[in-house]
């Protein structure tokens, strides 16, 4: 998946706001919405880089544009993840857990959610 | 002759013509008709060259006929031995039939292909015509005898023009794709939305994007159903930003690329006349002065000077090094910017005697192209058109003539200075005098004699900027503004007007004058630097000045209103012809005033000395930048201090009172320091009689045989035209690209599409075509970066090991390696390895190359990487053209040393972006 700039994944989020498909008068109001009063111009820019990058597909609704996202939050989501992880972390999960807490970034309640959720999966393995 | 080739041939007359008359009485319009009707009449000339229309008896037209009837003639009794021995008055009727028949050719003119109808029906025609003889047979025998020739430079034209055509789309793709494919989209938000912005206040439609590519060398417009804007830097100010955009813009939204696009159609379709590259060559430098007129049609005076401004950092800006020298004074490519610097001071709205003026000769020279016309083989209804000797039409052309002798008298009979108020002036005369103050981000407008005292209290917030307009009983407020605001104040200011306007708490009167001070406002802030601070002035310097015993080095500005200066002393210095002006200086230099009266009678006379100078009209105020007491010492040992010293405002100070001799002693010298900076400024300070112009060609010349290619590229901006070309020719012979392209990098044109790499019938458009492709070959131009001292700003990365990467071809490489070469399979890539060198080889391009490379330093992996990319480009450019014995390959010699000798190095080939494998071998 190609890298996107800050401005294209603000666009992103807009359009998996609205269900993945968003008209392009939708993305305008959600975009001001959060304070982000861009021109035309850039916005209709923005969008087409994003179809060239693979990640919007847009169609006409009658003389109306509709984009719709072909890669979810989700994956996005999880792609970055990973080449974050392999690229700071060097794949090496465990350090960028201890750098969340360290940091407070993971709150003591998130962790003990996770270290229950964690003893479910493997404990239900194991007693597989 | 064959029907279409006469029309072709007939058109091309008519055409050139036309070209001929505007060319000739071009003295005459060029400064008194504005550039766009210059630029746009010269669509009547490609109509008439594009269109087979034409009235039935015409000039072109009916000496077509006339000399067809004498070939004809000539040409039948030629032929008459072969054809069975008919007698003569056979032949008469034939002649009368060519002129009288042929209707269906008179019907056929509209259409768009009339060479197989005609032709057809030509015969069709003869033949039936005579359907009472048995000599049809005969008749077609004669007329078969004529078509061969005919037929045959009919499709000869017909071959070279859809070569051409086919030629220059091919080139224009690939010029695109490759120069896309080299874009990054710009990331820079502030930067898409002040271009969404200035898209919105000039009301286009349709979207634009915004890339860089630091190959192009000067900003182009680029792509039809996705057009976007190039850049080569993707730093430009904000001001140069702006008038770069607005430059651009106006060609997208005049379609100029179309107009381009049928230039260049008429000039595949006339490939033979060369009067039609000179009609090209018109109208491309039309477009560019038009578009230019255009864009500042709407810009006060500052902003006009500011423009231009931008169009000289173009100059220097993507990749060019010229301009990264000497600081203080540097000689301008004067003749190449003149014309367009010239274009834009002298603009001036048009009177209206003018307009009326135009609008006539517009209409005359339709006419003339009616009346023109071109060849069409005549109708049956037409024969009473009589074939005269004179071939007069009757009165079409006589009477425009006398109509305009009559109404030339009437318009110079008319008040000239009627229609020369422009909208702007008209408004101001509603202005009304006002007094600016500014301080901590508030701009004070006192008006119609308002004061301080009448100001309210009044603050704003760290980074903003605030209007206040006073008057003596009242005052408005607009703001707040970011200074990335301040370029479209107007716009910003006018909906704050429209809702005060509505409540009605100001009048339309209050409004106009608001947004006419904003207007003001606007284009000051425009016209400054974008680094400048809130309190700070743009002077600008020339250098000191050496006046015993003193050396003084000011500055000046043309801005008249110094309320803004803080911080410094000032004081009015009288000239001897009694005018006054203003001189701001620092604490340090007042005590030296103070305390010696030869130094202010020093200041004094340099002040005059450079108002005596053509550029005076800018020198409003001035400030002293230093003030250097150096007594009695001769100029000459002083001379010899600063160089070594290498302070170069007081050598040149210096420099300029220095005798002859020793100028050029010095300027030896510096040639063989190698200190450019120091040579860039003084030989341009060197006097204008003769002296400098010496220089230059006696540099020039050392600078060539000593293959100095930065001393070179410096003193090549100060050849003038045929010098140029001269140079360029003799690069040329030498087979010296770099030395070429540097001469050729002139070009200021944007290039508005491919089409400057398009035009290879013309040898001087390839200075443009080199532009295009002067940066691809950026290795090359690495030493002369060296030379610069332009690798500090490259920053190499320390570890990195040095490489040697050169083009060679198959008889300057070793034996073993061209008999490694010989094996070698066509269309595969190869990498030999032969003596510490290898080489990269592939057989089987269909036309030039170019080549960049990267190195990658491993720092991780332990081994470096470096990419060869290697792009195919076709031109057919003679500075770039290959011997043929080459064939078309790709050669290139290539080794590396890494800095750490542990390291190791992967070699990685990319062509047209994609990489490649290779085969690997060794030379014995």
């Amino acid at each position: 998946m190609q890298q996107i700039s800050d401005y294209e994944l603000e666009l992103m989020k807009a359009i998996w706001n609205n269900n993945g498909s968003a008209l392009y008068a939708e993305i305008v109001s959600t975009l001001s919405g959060k304070g982000m009063n861009w021109t035309k111009n850039t916005i209709i820019t923005l969008l087409s880089r994003l179809i060239d990058k693979g990640l919007l597909k847009a169609g006409k609704i009658g003389h109306r544009n509709r984009y719709t996202a072909i890669v979810s939050a989700e994956e996005y989501q999880s792609s970055q993840t990973e080449n974050f992880l392999s690229k700071v972390y060097e794949g090496n999960a465990r350090d960028l857990v201890a750098t969340l807490i360290q940091k407070d970034l993971l709150s003591s309640s998130d962790y003990d959610d996770l270290k229950k959720h964690w003893q479910s999966i493997t404990h239900g393995t194991l007693s597989e | 002759m064959h029907e279409a080739l006469k029309l072709i041939l007939s058109l091309s007359l008519s055409g050139t013509i036309l070209i001929l008359l505007l060319l000739l009485f071009r003295p005459l319009y060029r400064k008194r008709l504005s550039k766009r009707w210059q630029y746009y009449i010269w669509l009547v000339v490609i109509w008439r060259l594009l269109l087979p229309i034409t009235p039935e008896a015409s000039l072109t037209g009916n000496l077509f006929l006339e000399a067809e009837q004498i070939l004809s003639g000539t040409a039948i009794s030629a032929l008459l031995p072969q054809d069975n021995g008919q007698p003569p008055v056979e032949t008469i009727p034939e002649a009368e039939a060519v002129t009288g028949q042929g209707n269906m050719v008179q019907d056929s003119i509209g259409s768009n292909d009339p060479d197989t109808k005609t032709s057809a029906g030509d015969t069709r025609q003869f033949t039936a015509a005579r359907p009472d003889t048995a000599n049809a047979a005969d008749t077609k025998d004669i007329h078969g005898s004529f078509v061969p020739v005919g037929t045959l430079l009919f499709a000869l034209w017909l071959i070279v023009a859809l070569l051409l055509l086919m030629r220059k789309v091919t080139i224009y793709q690939s010029f695109r794709k490759y120069v896309e494919a080299g874009c990054s989209p710009l990331e820079d938000l502030e930067l898409l939305e002040s271009f969404g912005r200035i898209l919105e206040d000039n009301r286009i439609r349709g979207s634009i994007d915004l890339c860089t590519n630091h190959l192009v060398s000067s900003p182009m417009l680029i792509g039809l159903f996705r057009p976007r804007i190039i850049l080569p830097v993707s730093h430009l100010s904000e001001r140069d930003f702006y008038y770069t955009a607005l430059h651009e813009l106006t060609h997208y939204r005049r379609r100029d690329m179309l107009y381009k696009w049928l230039v260049q159609l008429a000039l595949c379709l006339h490939w033979f006349n060369p009067f039609v590259y000179l009609m090209k060559n018109e109208i491309n430098r039309l477009c560019e002065l038009s578009c230019d007129e255009r864009v500042i049609k709407t810009l006060s005076e500052t902003a006009r000077k500011s423009y231009g401004d931008t169009l000289l950092n173009a100059v220097g800006a993507g990749g060019s090094y010229k301009d990264t020298l000497a600081s203080v004074t540097l000689h301008e490519s004067k003749e190449l910017l003149k014309g367009r610097l010239d274009a834009i001071m002298h603009y001036q709205k048009l009177s209206k005697a003018v307009r009326s003026a135009t609008l006539f000769i517009t209409g005359l020279l339709i006419g003339s192209a009616i009346v023109l016309g071109a060849y069409a083989a005549p109708g049956s209804g037409s024969v009473q058109d009589p074939v005269t000797p004179d071939g007069q039409p009757s009165s079409s052309s006589a009477s425009p003539g006398s109509e305009l002798s009559s109404d030339t008298a009437r318009t110079a009979g008319q008040q000239p200075d009627a229609g020369a108020i422009t909208d702007r002036e008209a408004s101001a005369k509603a202005y009304v005098d006002y007094d600016m103050r500014y301080e901590d981000g508030i701009y004070y407008f006192h008006i119609d004699g308002a004061t301080r005292e009448d100001e309210p209290l009044s603050n704003v917030t760290d980074g903003y900027r605030k209007l206040v307009f006073v008057w003596k009983d009242r005052y408005s407020t607009f703001g707040t503004f970011r200074d990335k605001d301040m370029p479209h104040l107007v716009r910003n200011m006018e909906s704050q007007c429209r809702t005060l306007l509505e409540n009605g708490q100001i009048t339309q009167e209050d409004m106009d004058l608001y947004l006419q001070i904003a207007g003001d406002l606007q284009d000051s802030w425009l016209s400054s630097t974008a680094e400048q601070s809130d309190n700070v002035y743009t002077f600008k310097m020339q250098g000191g000045y050496y006046q015993k015993p003193y050396i003084v080095d000011l500055g000046y500005t043309n801005q008249t209103q110094p309320a803004m200066l803080q911080v410094c002393h000032s004081r009015t210095i009288t000239l001897s012809d009694r005018t006054a002006v203003p001189l701001y200086y620092d604490a340090a230099s007042e005590q030296q005033l103070a305390s010696d009266e030869s130094a202010m009678t020093a200041v004094t006379s340099v002040i005059e000395q450079m108002l005596a100078q053509e550029n005076a009209g800018d020198m409003k105020v001035f400030i002293l930048v230093n003030l250097e007491y150096v007594g009695d010492e001769p100029p000459s040992s002083l001379a010899r201090r600063y160089y070594e010293e290498e302070t170069l405002s007081y050598f040149s100070a210096v420099f300029r009172v220095l005798d002859r001799q020793t100028r050029f002693q010095y300027l030896d010298r510096m040639l063989a320091d190698d200190n450019i900076s120091f040579f860039a400024c003084c030989i341009g300070e060197l006097p204008d009689d003769g002296e400098q112009k010496e220089a230059v060609e006696r540099y020039i010349l050392k600078a060539y045989e000593e293959d100095n290619i930065s001393f070179f590229s410096v003193l090549s901006g100060m050849l003038e035209e045929d010098s140029k070309r001269q140079w360029l020719e003799r690069c040329e012979k030498d087979d010296n690209i770099r030395y070429a392209i540097v001469l050729g990098d002139q070009n200021i044109y944007d290039n508005l599409d491919a089409f400057d790499a398009l035009d290879s019938l013309d040898v001087l458009d390839n200075l443009d075509a080199l532009d295009a492709l002067d940066a691809l070959d950026a290795l090359d131009s690495l030493d002369a970066l060296d030379s610069l001292d332009a690798l500090e700003k490259l920053d190499p990365s320390p570890t990195l090991g040095t490489m040697d990467l050169r083009r060679a071809t198959r008889t300057e490489v070793p034996e073993q390696v061209q008999t490694a070469l010989d094996v070698c399979e066509g269309g595969k890539w190869y990498v030999i390895e032969a003596d510490n060198l290898q080489y990269i080889y592939y057989n089987g391009l269909p036309g030039t190359y170019a080549y960049e490379s990267e190195i990658y330093a491993g720092i991780e992996s332990g081994s470096d990487r470096i990419t060869i990319r290697i792009a195919d480009i076709r031109t057919d450019s003679p500075l770039l053209r290959r011997p043929r014995s080459d064939g078309n390959y790709v050669l290139l010699a290539f080794s590396y040393a890494p800095a750490n000798p542990d390291t190791a190095y992967e070699l990685a080939i990319e062509y047209d972006h994609i990489p490649v494998t290779y085969e690997r071998s060794q030379a014995r």
